[in-house]
Formats: C-alpha cells, sequence, structure tokens
C-alpha cells in the first residue's frame, strides 16, 4: 500500500575511491568516512553517453520467456506487511502477493481477491460506516491449497500481533472484531469509523495461515517465509534469492486469473542509476522502474525502449518548522509562498515534467481539486506581508525585526541536482524580500533518520507519496502530533476536517470535506511550501503488457507482461 | 614458532575488544538511523512507530545495546540484521563466493603484473620505459573507481556490446566459467589497475633501495650475471616491503570493494557493506568489521611468518 520516498534520492556515487577495509583500526576510520562520504551521497548527474547504444550482444541471453527487472534497490524481505524499503519490495511482493483489491494504472481501486469493492450502496459498508463485509473469489495457494476467509483473518491479526514490527498498521488497528461468515466472506466490525478501511487491504498483503499456524508469535519476524515465501497466491511463485544479486520468481500456472505470459521474472539487483542506464541501452534488462529525470533523452534514444512518463502519487514539498518563531507568524509562510515562482522550478528544474500544486493532494490523487490553484508568483505581495509582520529592511537589504535578522535555514538530501537548483532559486528569489536564506543538507538517512524528526532545520524540502487514500499522507504530516509531522504543525480545523471525513464513507462526500482542508493548507495556515508533483520515468524495452500507475509500482499487472517474440 | 603465534592470538582479544567498542560507539554517533526509512511512509502511526523502536531494541540506552551485543558475541553469535531478521553471520557467508570469485583473480592478476613492472621499472631507472610506467602509476592511482568503472561500462558494454554491464552470472543460466569470465573483465580490471600501480611502486622503491646496497655490489663484483643478482639476491630482499601492503591488502579480499561492487552490481560483502551503511543496520555492520579485523590480525600474522621465510634473520621469540 504505502509507497516511501527513499527512493527518489537517487544515492550513488561520490564516494571515496575503493573501499577495500584495511587494518582493524583502518577499517573504523574508513567507517566514519564513509559514513560522512555517504553524508554526501546523492545524485550526481550521470556522464553523458550519447551516440548509438549497441543494443544486443551483452543482451538478454536468458532462456525463452524469462523478463529481466533492473531493481535499484535490494528488498529488505519479501512478506509485504513487514520491513522498510517498501518501493522495490513492494514492486517484487506485487508479482507473488495480491490483496482483496489493487490499483490499475489510471489509479482506480478495483477488486483482486474480493469480488468488488465495497460501498454503501452494494451493502459492502453499514451506513453507519462500522461494518465492512468483504466476498472472496476461488483462489488456490501455490501449494494448492485453498484461498479462505482464514487467511484474510489472519493477515490483520499478524499484522497487529504485538511480536511484529509492522510496515503500518493503519486500518488495521481500527478493527474491533472479525467474523468468518463462511469461507468465503469475511465481516470486520470497527471501533470507529474509518472510511479509507477498504484501502488498507491494497495489494501486496494477503498471507498464508496454513504456513504460520505452527509458529509461535515470537518466530513471526525471523521466519524463513519472510526471505522465502515459498507459499503465495499470485501470478508468480517464488524461485530463488541471491543475496546483492537477484530474486526469481516463476509463472503460477494456477494464478485464478489465469497463467501469466511470461515465464519468469528475474529482479537483477542493480544499485546504481548509471548502471542501470548502462543495462537498459545494452538489453540486459527489459524493465527499468523510477528512472531519474536527468536521463530521460538518454533512455528516448535507446531503440526499441518504450519510455512512459506520467503523473505520480507524490509531490515534492519544503515543511516549515513551527518550532522556529519566525516562521510561526502565517504571514512569513504566505510571504515566502507568494516570494517564490513554483513555475520557474518546473519549466527550469522539472523540463516541464510536473504540475504546480498547492495543497497536499497531486493530480493522479481521487481527492484533487484542479480548481485549487497554487499562490501566484507576487513578490510585492511578499514584501507588504513582510511589512505587515513587522521585518524592516535593514542598510544590507536583509529585513531585520527587534534588531534579529530574517535568517532561515532550508535543508534537504545532499548533492541532489534538482534540489540543488531549487534551492539556489529560493535563495535568490526570497533574498529579493530580504531573507537570509542558509542551505544545510545532508545524506537521506540522516536526513530522514535525524534532522527532520528532531526538527533540525527552518525549512525541509522533501518529495511525498501518497498511498491510494489520501487520508494517510495528511494524517501523517499535517495532523497534530503525528510521527512525521516534522514542522509541529497544529490547526485545530485541520484536525477535525480529518476526523469528519474519516467518519463519512461516501466517496463524493469525503471529496468535498478534503476541498475544504485543502484550502486551509494551501491559503490560510500553510503547513509546508508545497511545490510541483513531478512526473515519473519508467521504461520498458522488448515486452508487451507494461502499463505503469500512479500508484502501485509498475509490476501491479505482472500476470500481462510478455516478452516481444521477434 | 608455536609460543610466539599462541602469544600474538592472545593479544588480539584485548584489540578486537577495543576495536569493536569504539567502532559500536562512533557508528551510532553517526547521525540518521535505521527507522529513518519508516520516517516518510503514509501509514505510520505513533505506536507503529514506538513498536519499530521497540523491536530494534533503539529503546534502550547505548551501553545496554552494546553490552547486549558483546554478550552475544562471546557465544558467537553475531546477532540477527535490523534490515531482515536474518543472522548475520549468514548475511556476510553467502557474501563470500561472489567476493572471492571477484578478489582472488584480481589478486592474483595484480600480483603477477606489478612484481614485473616494479622489477623493470628499478632495473631500468629513468628510461623511457620507467617513465612511461610511473604515468601508468599516476594513472592506476589517480582514477576515481567509479568514474574509471562507469567508463569502461559504456564502452565495453554500452557501445561496444561486448562484455555484460553488471551482475557476476546470468541470472537463469545456471552457473559456467565462461559466463563468469565475461563479467569479471570489467571490475577485475579497475580492482587490478589500482592494486599493480601502487604495488609496483612500492616494489620499485624497495628494489631501488635493495640495489645500492654492498651485498648487491659484492654480487656483482663476483661476476654474477645481472639477472641472478637482481631476481635471486636483491628483489628477495626487497620483497619484505610488499610482502606487508599484500598483507594488509588481504582482508579486502574478503570484505570486498565497496566502490567496485557497487558501480557493477557485484554481490560481494563491499555491496552488503554499502547498502548495510546507508540503511544504518549497525549489526550487520558490526559483524563485517569484527570480521575483517579479525582477518587483519591474522594476516599481518601471517606476514611476520613470511618474513622469516624470506629473511633467515627474523627470529621469532
Amino acid at each position: 500500500m504505502g509507497d516511501v520516498q527513499l527512493r527518489g534520492n537517487g544515492r550513488k556515487d561520490g564516494q571515496p575511491r575503493r573501499g577495500g577495509l584495511r587494518g582493524a583500526l583502518g577499517g573504523m576510520v574508513l567507517l566514519v568516512a564513509l559514513a560522512l562520504a555517504t553524508a554526501a551521497c546523492g545524485g550526481g548527474s550521470p556522464p553523458a553517453t550519447g551516440g548509438s547504444p549497441a543494443g544486443g550482444a551483452g543482451g538478454a541471453a536468458q532462456g525463452a520467456g524469462t523478463i529481466v527487472d533492473g531493481l535499484y534497490e535490494e528488498p529488505d524481505l519479501l512478506n509485504p506487511t513487514i520491513g522498510a524499503n517498501m518501493t522495490y519490495s513492494t514492486l517484487v511482493e506485487l508479482t507473488m502477493f495480491p490483496g482483496l483489491f489493487t490499483v490499475d494504472d489510471h489509479g482506480r481501486l478495483i477488486p483482486d481477491l474480493a469480488t468488488e469493492v465495497p460501498t454503501v450502496q452494494n451493502g459492502g459498508i453499514s451506513k453507519d460506516g462500522l461494518t465492512y463485509t468483504f466476498h472472496l473469489r476461488d483462489a488456490k495457494w501455490s501449494d494448492g491449497q485453498p484461498f479462505t476467509a482464514q487467511d484474510v483473518d489472519f493477515t490483520w491479526r499478524f499484522i497487529m500481533n504485538p511480536k511484529v514490527a509492522p510496515r503500518t498498521t493503519a486500518g488495521f488497528d481500527h478493527i474491533a472484531s472479525s467474523k468468518m461468515i463462511d469461507d468465503h466472506t469475511i465481516q470486520f466490525r470497527l471501533k470507529e469509523p474509518f472510511a479509507p478501511f477498504a484501502s488498507a487491504w491494497v495489494a501486496p498483503l494477503i498471507l498464508p495461515y496454513h504456513v504460520f499456524k505452527d509458529l509461535s508469535p515470537d518466530q513471526y519476524m525471523t521466519a524463513a517465509y519472510n526471505k522465502a515465501p515459498t507459499v503465495t497466491l499470485g501470478p508468480f511463485k517464488f524461485k530463488e534469492w541471491k543475496s546483492g544479486d537477484h530474486i526469481t520468481v516463476v509463472a503460477n500456472p494456477d494464478f485464478w486469473r489465469g497463467a501469466p505470459k511470461a515465464k519468469e521474472i528475474v529482479f537483477k539487483i542493480i544499485p546504481d542509476q548509471n548502471s542501470l542506464l548502462a543495462a537498459m541501452q545494452s538489453g540486459e534488462v527489459n524493465v527499468y522502474y523510477f528512472a531519474p529525470i536527468t536521463q530521460l533523452a538518454q533512455l528516448k534514444a535507446i531503440p526499441g525502449a518504450q519510455v512512459v512518463v506520467h503523473p505520480q502519487l507524490a509531490y515534492e514539498s519544503a515543511v516549515l518548522n513551527l518550532r522556529n518563531p519566525i516562521l510561526q507568524d502565517v504571514r512569513v509562510r504566505q510571504a515566502l509562498e507568494y516570494g517564490l515562482d513554483r513555475d520557474v522550478l518546473v519549466k527550469d528544474v522539472w523540463k516541464g515534467m510536473g504540475t504546480t500544486v498547492a495543497g497536499d493532494q497531486p493530480p493522479g490523487s481521487w481527492a484533487y481539486d484542479p480548481g485549487l490553484k497554487p499562490l501566484p508568483y507576487d513578490p510585492a505581495k511578499a514584501n507588504q506581508l513582510l511589512d505587515e509582520a513587522g521585518w524592516k529592511k535593514g542598510a544590507d537589504g536583509y529585513r531585520y525585526k527587534n534588531g534579529q535578522q530574517l535568517k532561515l535555514t532550508y535543508s534537504t538530501t545532499a548533492k541532489n541536482p534538482w534540489r540543488a537548483q531549487t534551492e539556489q532559486i529560493a535563495q535568490a528569489q526570497w533574498k529579493q524580500l530580504g531573507v537570509n536564506l542558509q542551505i544545510r543538507n545532508y545524506d537521506a538517512t540522516t536526513y530522514f533518520g535525524t534532522i527532520l524528526p528532531k526538527g533540525q532545520f527552518d525549512i525541509g524540502e522533501y518529495m511525498y507519496t501518497n498511498a491510494y487514500d489520501p487520508y494517510f499522507g495528511t494524517q501523517v504530516q499535517y495532523a497534530t502530533g503525528a510521527p512525521s509531522n516534522f514542522g509541529k504543525y497544529s490547526n485545530a480545523k485541520v484536525d477535525q476536517l480529518l476526523a469528519m471525513q474519516l467518519r463519512t464513507p461516501d466517496q463524493a462526500q469525503r471529496k468535498a470535506i478534503y476541498a475544504q482542508l485543502e484550502r486551509i493548507l494551501a491559503y490560510e495556515d500553510p503547513p509546508a511550501l508545497f511545490y510541483y508533483s513531478p512526473m515519473e520515468i519508467d521504461v520498458s524495452r522488448g515486452i508487451d503488457g507494461y502499463k505503469p500507475g500512479p500508484v502501485l509500482p509498475d509490476t501491479w499487472n505482472s500476470w500481462e507482461w510478455a516478452l516481444k517474440t521477434k | 614458532m608455536g609460543r610466539y603465534l599462541a602469544r600474538r592470538l592472545i593479544q588480539a582479544v584485548p584489540v578486537l575488544f577495543i576495536v569493536s567498542l569504539i567502532t559500536f560507539f562512533v557508528m551510532h554517533l553517526m547521525p540518521g538511523g535505521p527507522l529513518a526509512a519508516y520516517m516518510n511512509s503514509p501509514g505510520l502511526t505513533a505506536e507503529g512507530l514506538a513498536r519499530l523502536k521497540h523491536y530494534f531494541g533503539l529503546d534502550r540506552p547505548l551501553y545496554v545495546q552494546y553490552l547486549s551485543w558483546l554478550g552475544e558475541l562471546v557465544k558467537g553469535n553475531l546477532g540477527t540484521s535490523f534490515v531482515n531478521g536474518q543472522p548475520v553471520l549468514g548475511r556476510i557467508l553467502e557474501r563470500i563466493p561472489a567476493t572471492l570469485a571477484l578478489m582472488l583473480p584480481s589478486f592474483l592478476l595484480s600480483v603477477i603484473l606489478a612484481v614485473p613492472i616494479g622489477v623493470v621499472g628499478a632495473v631500468r631507472k629513468y628510461s623511457w620505459i620507467d617513465y612511461l610506467l610511473t604515468i601508468f602509476a599516476y594513472f592506476g592511482i589517480a582514477m576515481p573507481t567509479f568514474w574509471f568503472g562507469i567508463m569502461l561500462v559504456i564502452f565495453f558494454a554500452v557501445r561496444l556490446g561486448w562484455l555484460p554491464a553488471q551482475g557476476w552470472l546470468t541470472p537463469g543460466m545456471g552457473f559456467s566459467w565462461t559466463d563468469l569470465l565475461r563479467h569479471l573483465i570489467l571490475p577485475m580490471t579497475v580492482l587490478a589497475l589500482y592494486s599493480v600501480a601502487s604495488w609496483s611502486r612500492y616494489l620499485r622503491s624497495s628494489l631501488l633501495e635493495t640495489l645500492g646496497k654492498d651485498f648487491v655490489r659484492t654480487a656483482r663484483a663476483k661476476g654474477l650475471a645481472e639477472a641472478t643478482v637482481v631476481l635471486r639476491h636483491a628483489l628477495r630482499n626487497a620483497l619484505i616491503p610488499l610482502v606487508t601492503v599484500l598483507a594488509m591488502d588481504m582482508p579486502t579480499l574478503f570484505s570486498g570493494a565497496l566502490i567496485t561492487e557497487t558501480v557493477f552490481a557485484w554481490p560481494g560483502m563491499g555491496n552488503l557493506f554499502y547498502v548495510s551503511l546507508t540503511k544504518r543496520d549497525y549489526p550487520v555492520l558490526m559483524g563485517i568489521l569484527v570480521f575483517v579485523s579479525f582477518l587483519v590480525v591474522v594476516f599481518n600474522l601471517l606476514a611476520d611468518v613470511l618474513y622469516g621465510l624470506l629473511d633467515p634473520r627474523i627470529q621469532y621469540e
């Protein structure tokens, strides 16, 4: 369900040369050096190759029907309920683990193991929003055992077991009780209404009860199954995982939609985007998911490559730290919005491949309101707001109030080319307003692990990828006291609207509530500067049926992938 | 000799202990942490975060975390990976085949090339060939690995299509020596270039010094052939500094070459270390560092033993 956002940061290169560890103390010194070097890790544009790629010779020499998928980051585990590193784990898991629902390439929630998406109208959700009934289809686990309501029931009990450290408990923590009405029907009673409940069951998800039933909860996190899920329900079955090298899944002939078109998929782990580009050019991989924009021209030049540029459920924003009294004044926050030309960010930084956003819902979200326009670039208005807030221009061009300079720190992930450009633009444009902007960047793990959670920044830029349901992203970042509310934002109206839409199972009604909420985030009391939603670039070569969508990684329809016959 | 070896091994215990203590605390001083990857995930709840902290044991004071790690180590248990809940030892061991497949041939190739190059450089010092080899050595030492590696890939894998761009075996094909060799050529070139360059420089300077010694003049005065003088008398004495360097480089055989393995997606230990570092997988990092520290002790000992073979005047007490 969830996508985690460390993926877009493109960690690569920039390390010290030659990583051999020399000497016991040398090793330790090296560790520190590496920590600093990875602290400086990030983008770095790939070397230009140009010219014509000589496809073929190094080419995909695999057996007939084998698709090779270049995987930027190795999954931690292949149990879809535990472990971090979600984008690339999810990508592999989607080929083996269905959910009750999945999300198609148009971003629509569609039935998967459930026969229909529950609504109040079709009786799947009770009027009070407290009871959900899921009807399940006939399907078989890859070991021949039937899939039943027992598996669905076990999956949420596994996630909520106190011995388990799950990816997310959201939704499942609202279950008061479950009732297996028959083998193909399960009913959940919630503690309180939770409108996104159905979307908590999106693929990849369902675990086999009969595999875990003999284990004690103490063994759940270390079970061999988590690394080698030999019993699954999806279009492909687990074959092998060679650590650091590749993961292979083979066709499941008993898949309930019918046998998939490809014989097997090899997920080749290539943790370097330059190497991934080269492997695509040389024809060694058929699929390269989530390429950086800097590679777009080179990818398009590859003969026979299908480059899909499409909206994603992500947006780039800069959270404002309200621990800082300067930023507690809403006029200062609004001045920063008026004083930054977001169109330039899209046009120059993202080569036009993005859409400016006003709030936290990108165009791919069902809660997106096209009528909600971002504040225009208006330096005069920005200056006026700062004047009103009592910040007066000094002789040096910067503004002062009670002897204090209007000085703010801007932080993001280091060595990221587009973020570096954004910082420079912000620094130059805000300087005209009289803001002294200091830039301080960090490696992704430091930034997300320490700087943001501990609030050691004034303005912090990052990309956030929403889940299918808009609630999860908004709640986790902007609700009072939420774990990823890095700026200590607290707005009673926002909290109230978030709670209100949870009690509203009807999506159209929820959307109306969201429209009010987004207006607060965009204009009245912004918690962050919302920039733009960048396009996503996914590439395939030599295969049919490749249909990446805005929500799930590209393997959501892996059963339709087929190697092209020449 | 036996007593000497036993004493040296016992001395290694406090060394390893101090190394582990320092690395553990330095590692935890690094900002960020294993939970960073969870921090902007849409499904995160406050209780969920607390459960993760507790599961990783990060809610305990640092010294308690160290003592519990040390207690397990004494029992021979390197712990379990934060990232995937699997035993650390298993994660290290499964990387050894690929590591050895890359490092052993690179090491042998480097020695085979470095020794003659060093000898030629010393014997023909300040000749055009010495200058040529010197230029080559500067090139090899100064070249950034990630840049040189990617250049080789672009030229040989992308432009010419002769060699694969990444990996160590073609997935789904089963093992074959030719397949491994094709994958080996580029990363081996990158690794050997640096080793040959630096080792041949060591040997050249050490041999130059030896060639100026009295016993070499005596050998020449006795009318021995120049080849015998250089290879039998001078080279053997000049090898001692090289042996030290080789012994210090040997642990890289096991720990892998971090950058090269990352650029070529080679599934060895360097790759594992890099990934574990970016994820702050403390148990795996500690496991690799302890393993490498142990190897350093062992190979230093081995180098000391080799000195005795090269120079009988060196005695062990």
